[in-house]
């Protein structure tokens, strides 16, 4: 089993970090992946100039650690990789890279939609907007929560 | 003076919590001990901020996730994160 949890201030090539992990993920049968991006506008409409990850000096790189191992004993999965930003990125800029590889592809696609329900809602960064209505801080919604309770 | 030092607990905040606070906080404790729980209330009557008692608000002490029974020591940091929000 190989787990990598990346955390870095530096942009993230979502293209790159998913030739690498196919690459490593040649015994599997299957690999699913995950993008999330900056959106241009809030969920309100406004647009978005920028938005900013803030992140824990120790508690976030556990916390991807954790949710990877967790995935790892809850799906028959054989390589995880988690990469996620912070600091501050413009919209496009990848904010995580999430892949699963497996033998067989429903145990991987269940474990991106895991990691990524955990990701909102565990993962311990805050995310903020800056744009035309100003600053504005992001905080999981019902329906990001319900996603996560569906694991429970 | 060394016993008042001991009793002194180091308040952090992240998050939104970091801009409505504006800094950290340094608390005395009763020498037998604070909750978080009573911390909480506190801290949220004193800043008008009564999210801090929602349980979305997590509280780690020495970097372990800790709930409202847990006891603050003198010498411990208490670090209230607000709702957390990766992806």
């Amino acid at each position: 089993m190989a787990i990598l949890t990346i955390l870095s201030d530096q942009p993230i090539a979502a293209h790159d970090e998913l030739q690498r992990f196919v690459e490593s993920s040649q015994n599997d049968g299957a690999v699913a992946s995950f993008v999330g991006m900056v959106r241009p506008a809030s969920s309100g409409g406004a647009g978005v100039s920028s938005l900013i990850v803030e992140r824990h000096p120790r508690l976030t790189r556990r916390s991807l650690e954790d949710i990877a191992g967790d995935a790892d004993r809850r799906f028959d999965v054989s390589n995880i990789r988690i990469v996620h930003r912070w600091g501050a990125m413009a919209p496009g800029d990848t904010i995580v890279f999430v892949a699963a590889a497996a033998a067989h592809r429903r145990d991987a696609l269940r474990a991106v939609d895991y990691l990524i329900d955990r990701l909102k809602s565990d993962a311990v960064f805050w995310k903020r907007e800056e744009g035309d209505e100003g600053c504005l801080w992001i905080e999981p919604t019902d329906e990001d929560r319900a996603s996560a309770g569906r694991w429970d | 003076m060394d016993s008042d030092r001991v009793q002194e607990v180091v308040l952090r905040f992240y998050g939104r919590l970091a801009e409505e606070v504006g800094c950290d906080l340094r608390v005395r404790t009763p020498a037998e001990g604070l909750t978080i729980g009573a911390l909480r209330r506190q801290l949220a009557e004193q800043y008008g901020l009564q999210h801090l008692c929602s349980p979305r608000v997590k509280v780690a002490v020495g970097d372990e996730f800790v709930g409202d029974d847990h006891l603050v020591r003198g010498g411990d940091d208490v670090e209230f994160l607000a709702p957390l929000s990766g992806g």
